[in-house]
């Protein structure tokens, strides 16, 4: 599954329970997981990190940037630009603004967490970053 | 002396006489104790028509109407000299033979012994007054029948006390009194007990009398008893002089647009107690789903780590109930998008036949629980659908088979047909109770008793829901054989 160094995740999530939850998750997984509770805070750390993650959950609904901006933003740095995301969005409500974000998956709330690793494991390996 | 008065006293009977003869406004002239026509003077020629030749020396019976007989003329004469005066008000005669409305007052004259020596006698024409009067006399009455015969309004007088003096066909049809029955009774009677022992009818009539009318919409009680909502309008009548003669009284049924009002009232309360309900569910539904999610998810992460056989179980339990937890609460978040219009289809191509047969799939294990045997009897039904919420249907109807017919056959058929899919839930369950079918797909409407059966009677609101978003419908029925079907039409394109 996953050889040293590990694959780098990013979890752009407001609610804190959920954001700590998935960093442990994915710490458990074998991941390298960071977090962020807002767009804005994530462009930040993808501006000052030397490690691009490999891939990006991202909710819709956030304070201070929301996830549709932060993804607009994040395209227009080549620096990251080619990151793919993991849109979560609640179960029934993929708003019409997904579309914008083109993710290359959409996970449902609530969510499969064996479904959940299966994505992140197929991006990852495929994307050859550390 | 003597001589110097009588001077005076012949000077002043020219002047006077003079004065007489030109006085236009008034015919002034003599009569003889016969009643002969002895002067004349320049009102009685304007008013009568006649030279001073020509009458002085007829009688004055030429100057009544033919309808007067003489006996009555003589009369005049009698009464004038008895009493000393006669005075009267009538019709007259001119020359050319025109009537006009006369003032006539006759004096006896005497010497200085008492001696009738004739008769003064004062016409004027009053045919102008009078015909102004008969004017005004007519106007009212013309007026008066126009007030008594208007029907949708009681318009009624009362005098300065309060008290009813005039009723007309609106008064009787509103308050129900006769004209007989009101008349002299206290305008109090049309008040509630207690309005009239407050004081309130003295009130009206003080605030009319010094501010010239009083107005209010208020309770008013008829000859029955019953109530009626009325507009009413007080106001004080005066005369020339300005003093108080009564007041006018203008009355109103509003009852029936006081009631349409009420009724609009009582609705627009409801309505917003209702959008205040689903707008509650929705922010509560909305706020209930992020900490379930991290609950989820914790649940999830814990079970995936080593533990015993104890931990794993209650952790899986854990795992089952959030899943179940999370299905209210998006099937509350459907009901408050439904009912706050923001219900959408995100419709793509495809056979319903497949979504049928993976939910009955994903079920397999839900109905090994309740005992029964899915049977599947499906035909492709391609078209346009909204595949989550077509799923959704299948969920609940499935769902609810096994929940109410436990261990009985459930047969799934589908079928498409005239431009429909039609979609078929039977079981072999009791069947669903007479008076429960009209309201199965209403809100939070259960066929079973609470203490039975548990959920929140959504599902098949929300069912019926999606059907309809879809252009088609649910119906629900009980079989010849026992059971109950449930059938799901759906338009397979979405033109409507």
């Amino acid at each position: 599954m996953t050889a040293s160094p590990p694959h780098k995740v990013l979890v752009v999530e407001d609610d804190r329970e959920i954001r700590e939850t998935m960093l442990e998750i994915f710490e458990e997984a074998g991941f390298s997981a960071v977090a962020a509770g807002h767009g804005q805070a994530a462009l930040e750390y993808l501006d000052r990190t030397n490690q691009v993650p490999c891939i990006i959950l991202l909710d819709l609904m956030m304070p201070v940037m929301d996830g549709v901006t932060f993804r607009e933003r994040q395209r227009q740095d080549p620096r990251f630009a080619d990151v793919p995301v993991i849109l979560m969005s609640a179960f029934r409500d993929v708003d019409e603004h997904a579309r914008e974000i083109e993710p290359v998956a959409v996970l449902k709330k609530p969510v499969h967490l064996d479904e959940l690793i299966g994505i992140l494991d197929a991006h990852c390996n495929r994307c050859g970053k550390p | 002396m003597a001589d110097q008065r009588a001077r005076l006293e012949t000077h002043d009977e020219a002047s006077f006489r003079l004065l007489v003869e030109n006085v236009a406004d008034y015919a002034i002239f003599m009569l003889d104790t016969d009643g002969y026509v002895r002067t004349w003077n320049r009102g009685a020629q304007r008013i009568k028509g006649y030279q001073a030749d020509e009458i002085i020396g007829r009688h004055f019976s030429v100057f009544y109407p033919p309808e007067i007989d003489r006996e009555r003329i003589d009369r005049e004469l009698a009464t004038a000299t008895s009493e000393g005066k006669f005075e009267e008000e009538g019709w007259r005669l001119r020359k050319d033979g025109t009537r006009f409305w006369a003032s006539v007052v006759i004096t006896a004259l005497r010497d200085a012994r008492g001696t009738l020596v004739g008769f003064g006698k004062v016409t004027r024409d009053l045919s102008a007054r009078r015909e102004a009067e008969e004017k005004l006399r007519e106007s009212e009455e013309r007026f008066r029948l126009l007030v008594e015969s208007v029907g949708d309004y009681a318009i009624f007088m009362l005098d300065p006390g309060g008290h009813v003096r005039t009723w007309n066909l609106g008064a009787q049809r509103l308050k129900q009194y006769r004209t007989d029955e009101i008349i002299g009774r206290h305008f109090s009677i049309f008040y509630e007990p207690e309005e009239v022992s407050s004081g309130k009818c003295e009130r009206e009539l003080a605030i009319a009398t010094s501010e010239g009318k009083f107005e209010e919409e208020g309770w008013r009680v008829r000859k029955d008893g019953t109530r009626f909502w009325a507009n009413i309008v007080i106001t004080a009548l005066r005369n020339s002089a300005g003093e108080l003669v009564g007041f006018g009284k203008v009355t109103r049924d509003l009852t029936e647009r006081k009631r349409s009002e009420d009724e609009r009232l009582a609705l627009a309360r409801a309505n917003e107690a209702i959008r205040l309900r689903d707008e509650f569910l929705s922010i509560a539904s909305h706020e209930l789903r992020t900490p379930l999610t991290a609950l989820q998810l914790q649940i999830q992460r814990l079970r995936k780590l080593p533990g015993n056989d104890k931990t794993a179980t209650g952790l899986a339990r854990a795992d089952r109930s959030t899943l179940r937890l999370g299905e209210l609460v998006e099937m509350l978040l459907d009901v408050a998008r439904i009912s706050t219009g923001r219900f959408t289809l995100s419709r793509t191509e495809m056979d319903l036949a497949d979504a049928v047969r993976e939910v009955a799939d994903h079920m397999t294990d839900a109905a090994a629980d309740a005992g029964c045997e899915v049977v599947l009897d499906l035909e492709p039904a391609r078209g346009s659908f909204d595949r989550v919420r077509v799923e959704q249907i299948i969920t609940n109807l499935l769902g609810n088979a096994f929940k109410y017919a436990a261990g009985t056959r459930v047969a799934l058929t589908l079928r498409s047909q005239g431009g429909q899919a039609v979609l078929a839930v039977s079981d072999g369950g009791p069947g669903i109770r007479a008076e429960d079918l009209p309201r199965i797909f209403n809100r939070f409407e259960r066929a079973a008793s609470v203490r039975h059966f548990g959920g929140i009677g959504l599902g098949l609101y929300v069912t019926q829901q999606i059907a309809l978003a879809h252009g088609g419908d649910a119906r629900a029925e009980n079989l010849p054989g026992g059971g109950a079907r449930f059938t799901i039409t759906l338009p397979l394109s979405e033109g409507r």
